[in-house]
């Protein structure tokens, strides 16, 4: 066997390693600037503006109205076949922030339907039985920010210290571990877990 | 040296491989999206009042389909799609397919209509996961039942189009959609909800 073989093999797993890497980062634009740009319109339920800290109760708002540290986004459709059949995995995504005493009231989760009505999202509501606030999009703005892409998408946006709350999570498509992605979820959000910042 | 040779050619194949995966990837979505359409490229035969054509097709179960057998019984929703597989297609139906009770809540059943054939609707109905309405081939002879309806486009496939048939038989509504856009699920509802 020539002596260089094993440097050799060694060189091809890493560069399998480094092309798989570069595949699995996420190919679609950032939407960092048009998180920014994002209006969402009031929720009509008072438990839910109560849920988000939300003081007006019509029109239309930015994400650093939402008071919470941090804000889980899932960007959805009504109409779109992985949103649906990941609808149950959302809802326990939900659940699983709120059984955790220390994410409960740190952490929103909310969902956008993106190019969706208000009765369109009511359908998905109903449907999936789905616990946390939902947004739509009626004149289809949204969709137009986030041109491209592919639903579901989560979004993670932290404020640190009252300022506009940026983006720190990125993700195309749903998980099948829960706790997994919470997990990573959390660590990404560079909260302290057992104390408050 | 043989070695080093060695490694750069599997180096080589390494990247090839990678970037053939990727223009795959990119073949499906050029496949799928089929870029901006004319929105309308067919005239309208019938209209709101009139008797609905009556028309038979096959559904991909097989069994046929006759619109004058919902007569006296329901309400029928007839959505014409332009085609399977295309990326809007693949976002309706599956959004009607959530809504079943809404459905039967005003006594309404669904068509769907393409001018596909039944293979073709057969896999893509599956990847779905399957729907609750039946999803009718107006293959042969082609488009037959969109051209009665006046929905038939010049390069052969169907306009995106809703027609909601009353009980008796008559037009009570009719939806062209440009053909790029999704038509909202709600005027559909609104529409049945005139009828009740």
């Amino acid at each position: 066997m020539p002596r260089s073989l094993p440097s050799m093999i060694g060189g091809i797993v890493i560069l399998v390693l480094l092309s798989s890497l570069l595949r699995a980062q996420d190919p679609t634009i950032e939407y960092r600037s048009a998180v920014a740009k994002l209006k969402l319109r009031v929720p009509e339920n008072p438990a839910e503006r109560r849920h988000l800290g939300i003081q007006s109760s019509s029109g239309k708002i930015t994400l650093s109205q939402i008071k919470s540290e941090v804000i889980l986004i899932e960007v959805f459709s009504m109409y779109s076949l992985p949103c649906q059949r990941h609808a149950p995995a959302a809802n326990k995504l939900h659940q699983a922030i709120d059984s955790r005493e220390e994410l409960k009231d740190r952490v929103r989760m909310i969902g956008i339907g993106m190019g969706n009505s208000p009765f369109e999202v009511g359908v998905f509501r109903d449907k999936y039985s789905v616990a946390f606030p939902l947004f739509d999009d009626r004149d289809s703005s949204i969709a137009e920010l986030f041109s491209g892409m592919r639903t579901p998408y989560y979004l993670g946006l932290r404020s640190r210290d009252g300022a506009e709350p940026e983006v720190f999570f990125s993700k195309p498509g749903g998980f099948t571990n829960t706790e997994d992605f919470l997990d990573s979820f959390v660590k990404a959000s560079g909260i302290q877990l057992g104390g408050v910042q | 040296m043989k070695c080093r040779i060695r490694a750069g050619v599997l180096c080589v194949l390494v990247v090839v491989f990678w970037a053939m995966v990727a223009a795959a990837a990119d073949a499906v979505k050029k496949d799928v999206d089929v870029g901006k359409l004319k929105p309308m490229d067919s005239e309208l035969k019938v209209k709101v009042g009139e008797q609905a054509p009556d028309f038979t097709l096959k559904s991909i179960t097989g069994k046929s389909v006759t619109l004058s057998e919902f007569r006296e019984k329901n309400n029928v929703v007839i959505s014409f799609i332009p085609a399977a597989w295309a990326a809007i297609c693949s976002d309706q139906w599956p959004g009607y397919n959530i809504a079943k009770d809404i459905f039967q809540k005003n006594d309404a059943v669904l068509l769907g209509i393409s001018v596909d054939n039944i293979p073709a609707l057969h896999a893509w109905v599956t990847q779905m996961d399957g729907l609750w309405f039946p999803v009718l081939s107006d293959f042969w002879p082609h488009g037959a039942v969109a051209s009665k309806y006046g929905v038939l486009r010049s390069d052969g496939i169907a306009e995106r189009a809703v027609f909601i048939v009353d009980k008796k038989g008559k037009i009570r509504f009719i939806g062209l959609q440009d053909i790029n856009t999704r038509p909202p699920l709600e005027e559909i509802v609104k529409e049945l909800e005139k009828i009740k």
